[in-house]
């Protein structure tokens, strides 16, 4: 049996939209892991994700939408203001010849009020999935990585942007095989919002056939790569595949 | 889980209003966005969101669960869909409207741009498949959630999402988005 079909389309979408229970998400992990057609395939759903996410992030507006919405806004409240004020008034009246049987704790605001979550940061968070070792997507990858981090260095709002290598693009960090290490040092210095990640389970693999990994002194090692992506979606980072 | 108390009467009524408005100011983009994906016109989707939005404050009392606003609102905003959809053909099937019978504003030079593509890719699938798209990949809901929003079963839920992100798939298949990510952002930092 084919490995990369062991998991149907519906499960893997399940898998990437977090609708499975732990044990199963560990088990396709750890597939994911073992195998990387069907690790193209969870990472072609993620991708296809976070395209309708950045299609519609910005939307065209129309003309005065705010200023429509206030003016209904305000009209409904108004009608409601001229209410609230009456319904104070009978109250206070109420209130005053029956004070003595109210429960002081009625006016109290319901417990779900203060529970408003705050707003989130003003951050882009964008990994970067690298799982080739072809030179030239290597280098573009790290010029699109230079030129994002660029584009936001002198801008209020900020990004932060993690590059995840795995299989075969573990080599980009690799001091033996990397043709960009000076590159990447320089980068590493010069951006603190950039970091590099490694899959700790494809330098095992390669433990395992026999070749000894030396990483670029700038590249954390992770535990694993597609978890680790798995988990940067859920938080809502932008991902984009080398 | 916080409950807003019935019991209140009017003064419950009104809190919950109150709730409900500012809730409504911290999440009309977020239904703008996704009426935006449904239907594709600016002018349009803004109409969907205010005609959901003073439907939902009017219905306030409605909304016994404050947790369950976000799934509550979207609900109203589908049926405001539906409902401008069957004004607009009264017996269109939903599964089969195309995109193309949607007003298209941009320029065809900027049709090369991934956003307006992958715009243009969701709007050519059925509405149905459009709209649970968007509302997990965008919005966020679980597939339980948008069962109860669409009045669904789960099953067709999933079944939907697959259809819609083969068919998604399929019409991006040629293009790599990589390049016109970047380009977006610098572009709109600039």
């Amino acid at each position: 049996m084919n490995k990369d079909n062991i998991y149907s389309d519906e499960q893997l979408q399940a898998f990437v939209d977090d609708e499975i229970d732990i044990s199963e998400r560990k088990e396709i992990i750890e597939a994911i892991n073992q195998n990387d057609a069907l690790a193209c395939r969870v990472c072609e759903l993620m991708q296809l994700k976070d395209s309708v996410r950045l299609a519609y992030r910005e939307p065209p507006q129309p003309v005065n939408n705010r200023d429509r919405w206030n003016a209904s806004n305000k009209a409904l409240f108004s009608v409601q203001a001229v209410a609230a004020v009456m319904l104070l008034a009978v109250g206070t009246l109420i209130g005053v010849l029956l004070q003595p049987q109210l429960n002081p704790s009625a006016s109290t605001a319901p417990a779900g009020l203060a529970q408003i979550a705050p707003p989130g940061d003003e951050y882009r968070r964008v990994v970067f999935h690298i799982s080739t070792a072809d030179p030239e997507r290597l280098a573009q990858a790290l010029d699109d990585a230079e030129e994002l981090l660029a584009s936001y260095k002198d801008t209020p709002e900020k990004v932060q942007l993690e590059v995840v290598a795995n299989a075969e693009g573990l080599a980009l960090l690799r001091e033996d095989a990397s043709p960009y290490v000076e590159r990447i040092h320089r980068m590493a210095m010069l951006y603190d919002n950039l970091s590099f990640l490694a899959c700790s389970r494809t330098i095992e693999k390669l433990k395992l056939k026999g070749i000894e990994v030396r990483l670029v002194p700038d590249a954390e090692i992770i535990p694993a790569a597609l978890e680790k992506i798995v988990d940067r979606l859920h938080e809502g980072w932008v991902y984009i595949r080398v | 889980m916080a409950k807003l108390s019935s019991k209140a009467g009017c003064v419950g009524i009104f809190s919950n209003t109150r709730f409900i408005r500012n809730e409504l100011e911290k999440r009309r983009d977020l239904l703008y966005q996704i009426a935006y994906s449904w239907c594709h016109e600016p002018a349009l989707a803004d109409d969907l969101v205010q005609e959901a939005m003073l439907k939902a404050l009017k219905n306030a009392k409605q909304l016994k669960n404050p947790d369950a606003i976000r799934g509550w609102l979207s609900k109203i905003l589908a049926n405001c869909w539906y409902d401008y959809l069957r004004r607009r053909k009264e017996t269109v099937d939903l599964d089969s409207l195309p995109y193309e019978e949607f007003a298209y504003e941009k320029d065809t030079n900027d049709r090369q741009d991934i956003v307006e593509r992958v715009r243009r890719s969701i709007g050519q699938l059925p509405v149905r498949q459009r709209q649970v798209i968007t509302l997990v990949d965008l919005a966020g809901f679980s597939y339980a959630e948008i069962a109860e929003i669409l009045d669904i079963p789960i099953g067709t839920v999933m079944s939907r999402i697959c259809r819609a992100r083969k068919a998604l798939k399929k019409s991006l298949a040629d293009y790599d988005p990589r390049h016109e990510v970047i380009r977006a952002r610098i572009r709109r930092v600039k």
